[in-house]
Order: C-alpha cells, then sequence, then structure tokens
C-alpha cells in the first residue's frame, strides 16, 4: 500500500532528523580540558601543552633543528613551528618546555642558544621566562646574531614533581601575514636548549 | 558542427540485474597493469621487485594518518605523534574502518589492506559508472583514467580517494534514476569516507527540482512538492548519517563532537574566502620558487575543476555539477593546501572531461597516452614524496 510505505518514509526521516539534530546539539557543547578548550574552540592562546615525555640527560644541548628532530619533540610542549635547518622558530606569544628530572641538589643552569626577530617595527624582544609557575627572569635581546642565554634555575622549583616546565613569553613577538599561510607570531629563533648544573 | 555527449538522464536505467562480467574481467586486468606499471616505476626506482616494498613506497603523507586509525583507533588526545599537537580525528572513519576489518579477516598489514580496499574501490567505481555513459568510447577513457592514469597511484593506497569516487558514483547513477533513497544510503557512506561528501545532499535536492521542472511543475509549487515526496525526504535524512555518526562518536569518545574540524589549526587550517585561495594566482611571481610551483598547482587544480564543473553543466550534468562545484568551494575555504587530491577525487570531472575528449578521435587516443605516460611520471613523484598532490 503507497500511504502505508510513506508514513514508513515520513516516519523514519523524521526520527533520523531528530536523531542528528540532538547530535548536532551535543556537540555545540564540548565537554573538554580548559587546555584543549583554550587552544582547538576558542582560540584564545597559542599553545596547547602537549603530554611530551620531557626525555632528557642533564647536561646535554638538545639541537632545535630538523636533524634531531627526535630529541626536540621529547621537549617540546608548544609554541613552536615545523623546525628549520639549524633551529626552531616559535609560534605564538608562548612556548614551552618540558624536562623530566630527578630533583637537583643544587640549583640548575638553563641555557639556551637563541636569535630574535627583529625589524624596524620590532627593535628588541624582551622574553619572560618561568619555571613551574615561578617567574625567574626577564632578559632582551636587541642584536639579530645568535646568543647563548643562561638562566639560573633554584633547585626547590623542580622540587620532587619530576618536571620541569619552562615557559617562554614573549611580549614583543612580531605578527606577519604571509599568502596561504595566516597571521603568524615570530619573536625567538631557538638553536638549542640545555640544563646544566650549576658547575657545569 | 559536434555534439554534446547527451545527458546522464537520457541513459537506459541500470540498476538491478546481473553483474557485467565480461566488463568486470576487464577492469580487473585494466587494474592489474596499472598495479604492474606502477610496480615497474618502483623497481626502476629501487634496484627491486619487493612487493611489500611497493605498497609500502605508495603510502606516504596522508596514509600515515589512515595507517594510525587502522592500526590502533582513534586518538583521544592531541598528541605528538606525526605531527605536535594533531591528532588523527581529521581523518574520516570508512576507509581506515574497512582497511582495519580486512586486515583482522586476514592477518594483512594496514597497509596491504589498504591497497586491496582501495583498488577494489577503484575497480568497483568504474564498473558502477558505465550506465552514466551514453558512449563506450568515453568511458573506456574514463575507466583507464581511473586505473591506470594521473592520479592512480592515490586510488591505490590507504587514502579515502577510491573509495569517494566509489560512493559519488553510486549516489549520482542512484540519483540519475531519481532512487532517492538509495542515493542517501550510498551518501550517508559518502560523508562517512570524507566531510565534503555530505555535500551531495545539494545534487540530490537539485535533482529533485529537476525532475519537478521537467514534469511541468511550477516553481511556486516546489516546495509542496519536495516535502510531498517522501522518497526524497528519506534519502536527504540518509544523507548525513555517515557524518553524525562520526560527530556522536567523536562526541563520546573525545567529548568535542565537531574535533575533526577544530584539530585543523595544528595543521595552520583557517577557514578563509575560497575566492581569495584562487586569486593568489594573480600573485605569483617569476621565476616561481619551488614552494611558489607548489601553491600554484593547488589552485590551478581548483581552477580546472571548477571549469570542468561548467563543462558538466553543458553536458546537463546539473547535480554532478553542483556537487564537484561545492566540493571545490567548501575545500577552498580551508586554503589551497591538496587541492589537487581532493579535484582527482572528483569522478563526475574525470566523466566530463572523457566525454569531452571521446568526441574528437584523436584527442581521445591521445588521452589514453597521456593517461598512462602521466601514472608513470607521477607515480616517480609519488614514490619521492613530491609535495604537490598532498
Amino acid at each position: 500500500m503507497p500511504s502505508k510505505r510513506n508514513h514508513w518514509m515520513y516516519g523514519l526521516s523524521a526520527a533520523l532528523l531528530l536523531i542528528e539534530a540532538a547530535i548536532f546539539a551535543a556537540a555545540l557543547f564540548p565537554s573538554v580540558t580548559p587546555e584543549y578548550r583554550a587552544y582547538y574552540l576558542d582560540r584564545s592562546t597559542d599553545c596547547y601543552p602537549l603530554p611530551v615525555s620531557g626525555a632528557y640527560r642533564l647536561g646535554d644541548r638538545v639541537s632545535f633543528g630538523a636533524a634531531s628532530e627526535g630529541k626536540r619533540v621529547d621537549l617540546a610542549r608548544c609554541g613552536w613551528r615545523d623546525p628549520e635547518a639549524r633551529g626552531s622558530w616559535s609560534d605564538g606569544n608562548r612556548s614551552m618546555l618540558r624536562f623530566a628530572i630527578a630533583p637537583p641538589p643544587a640549583d640548575l643552569v638553563l641555557q639556551l642558544s637563541v636569535q630574535p626577530y627583529l625589524d624596524a617595527e620590532t627593535p628588541r624582544q624582551r622574553i619572560e621566562v618561568t619555571a613551574n609557575g615561578t617567574p625567574l627572569e626577564t632578559f632582551e635581546l636587541v642584536e639579530k646574531s645568535p646568543a647563548i642565554h643562561r638562566i639560573s634555575v633554584p633547585s626547590d622549583i623542580v622540587g620532587t614533581t619530576g618536571w620541569l616546565d619552562i615557559t617562554l613569553n614573549y611580549p614583543d613577538a612580531r605578527p606577519l601575514t604571509a599568502a596561504g599561510s595566516g597571521t603568524r607570531y615570530y619573536a625567538l629563533f631557538v638553536l638549542d636548549v640545555a640544563l646544566m648544573g650549576a658547575v657545569d | 558542427m559536434t555534439t554534446i555527449e547527451q545527458p546522464i538522464a537520457a541513459a537506459p536505467p541500470h540498476y538491478g540485474g546481473a553483474v557485467p562480467y565480461r566488463r568486470l574481467a576487464m577492469l580487473v586486468l585494466l587494474a592489474l597493469a596499472g598495479i604492474a606499471l606502477r610496480g615497474a616505476v618502483f623497481a626502476a626506482i629501487n634496484g627491486g621487485t619487493d612487493v611489500s616494498g611497493y605498497v609500502h613506497a605508495l603510502c606516504v603523507w596522508d596514509c600515515g594518518w589512515y595507517r594510525t586509525i587502522a592500526e590502533g583507533g582513534y586518538d583521544l588526545a592531541p598528541g605528538v605523534r606525526l605531527r605536535p599537537g594533531a591528532a588523527n580525528w581529521a581523518f574520516f572513519p570508512l576507509s581506515p574502518t574497512l582497511a582495519a576489518l580486512l586486515g583482522r579477516l586476514t592477518g594483512l598489514s594496514a597497509e596491504w589492506a589498504g591497497f586491496i580496499v582501495s583498488n577494489t574501490a577503484a575497480i568497483l567505481a568504474a564498473l558502477a559508472a558505465r550506465p552514466l555513459f551514453n558512449s563506450g568510447r568515453a568511458y573506456w577513457l574514463f575507466a583507464t583514467g581511473l586505473l591506470v592514469g594521473p592520479f592512480s597511484f592515490l586510488f591505490s593506497s590507504l587514502h579515502t580517494e577510491a573509495l569517494f569516487i566509489l560512493m559519488t558514483t553510486l549516489a549520482l547513477r542512484a540519483l540519475s534514476n531519481s532512487r532517492f533513497v538509495v542515493a542517501g544510503l550510498a551518501t550517508a557512506l559518502l560523508s562517512a569516507t570524507r566531510v565534503t561528501g555530505v555535500l551531495m545532499v545539494f545534487a540530490m535536492l537539485a535533482k529533485a527540482v529537476e525532475d519537478h521542472l521537467t514534469q511541468g511543475g511550477r516553481w511556486r509549487d516546489l516546495p509542496l512538492a519536495l516535502i510531498g515526496n517522501p522518497p526524497l525526504l528519506l534519502g536527504l535524512a540518509l544523507a548525513p548519517a555517515g557524518l553524525f555518526a562520526y560527530i556522536a562518536w567523536l562526541q563520546f569518545q573525545v567529548g568535542d563532537g565537531l574535533a575533526f574540524v577544530h584539530i585543523q589549526r595544528a595543521w595552520g587550517r583557517e577557514l578563509v574566502n575560497p575566492l581569495s585561495s584562487l586569486a593568489l594566482l594573480t600573485e605569483l611571481q617569476w621565476p616561481m620558487t619551488p614552494a611558489g610551483m607548489v601553491v600554484a598547482s593547488w589552485a590551478a587544480a581548483a581552477v580546472i575543476g571548477l571549469v570542468l564543473c561548467v563543462v558538466l553543466l553543458f553536458q546537463r550534468r546539473v547535480p554532478a555539477a553542483i556537487f564537484c562545484a561545492l566540493c571545490i568551494l567548501v575545500s577552498l575555504s580551508a586554503g589551497q593546501t591538496s587541492l589537487v587530491r581532493f579535484v582527482a577525487g572528483l569522478a563526475p570531472l574525470g566523466w566530463a572531461l572523457s566525454a569531452l575528449l571521446a568526441r574528437w578521435t584523436p584527442a581521445w587516443v591521445l588521452g589514453f597516452l597521456v593517461a598512462i605516460v602521466l601514472d608513470v611520471v607521477l607515480t616517480i613523484g609519488w614514490i619521492n614524496s613530491s609535495l604537490f598532490v598532498m
């Protein structure tokens, strides 16, 4: 009977549309972590902290160039662009590094080999460094040439967590727009990173 | 004066009935010839005949992501695998799920299972496409282009293109006979293959409008005519079922049903005006850098695709033209990246081009030769991980 068949099709169509509407409505209310929401949904940050291993041997200099991608990936939590031959550009207003280390008996030194992004409108780059949420220092770069910068990290900041999370904030990051890739914020080109005992 | 090939609506209905075994056998032979040809290219590059090495060599770029899904399912959170901050949610489930199922049943690796799934889908797509051609000349040129043509390496590895072509063909074949429920079922699978598959709903609507006007209906009666067409409504409701099933799964598993959209940030993709992506062609500087050539090839593929959509309109394949044009424009709204691959996966563009070339015998013969030569040349580029397609 055609009319019965039509009723069946109308009913099934309505049921499907209701289910699909319900799924869509649910998808409008994601249940995610604050970090995920800030980075992927609200886009209020340029940094989504990745669950990297932080595998690191105290004293090693880890190149941020493409050739040693494996070691870099262990430390780079967020805020980094794809590595180039010599190093990696920061991406956005903040970058994070993670070191998995045992509680140190003495203070440590974070060593960064870096070059700033400078141009006529950006004569300096300030770098604010924090460790496990504690501000360490702010340093300023005004020369384009590579420079090594050392920052003291008090041992009590590492504590017993086994993690040392370093955050680099870039208040002077420069927005640049390139065809096909949108706006990117440039601040710091990192050649290599090391964490050393104070006496190294 | 030459005549344009008749529209698909003029083709006799070919649904149901016996399987055309002779044609199937010829298509299988054609597919095997393509596999052998690309295998010979691989052997010439690598100096060996390692068959698994050949299948592995075809599995580059996004194939790596599909392999992660086939081997271990979907990620639960963004991670550092393949690309920091990315997850495999951007890659739709049907193709890797079929590869995973075949792998479970046979013990084959994901790459091998994907190779078999994609080649089978390409053969079935060629088989299913026959009623959409009035001319055997055009049909065999299309089938050759699909199985031994410029992008056959793509339709032969763990990617979505071959399955997308199969489901597009099934949906448009059903639409050609106004079988909206079957078209809806095929579109449900299409929308589980790639997000743009859901755009087939607009082709379904276009076909319904075309039917209404062809039968002498008036525009003012159209809304009631559509509502009074239960198979159309059921087809439209079925069409996005694959997409919504994936959204439901992501919502349940990840907590974000639209994670496949949001994760695009890891690739630096943002929504843009699709036409501004094309405008890039006018801003190119000469001589072009290698990176500029890649971007230019993506944008050029979109332009060629849109031109072929116009050809489809002239061939009175309106639903197919609407579907392809929307797929290209929606893809362009996320930038030009991968447009060559996306355009290559739009089967109706191949139908349009084949029908066009089949009108002149020299062009038709040349079409076969160029297809085969490009299969060799582009396979070399693909195996060497050339950027231009991806």
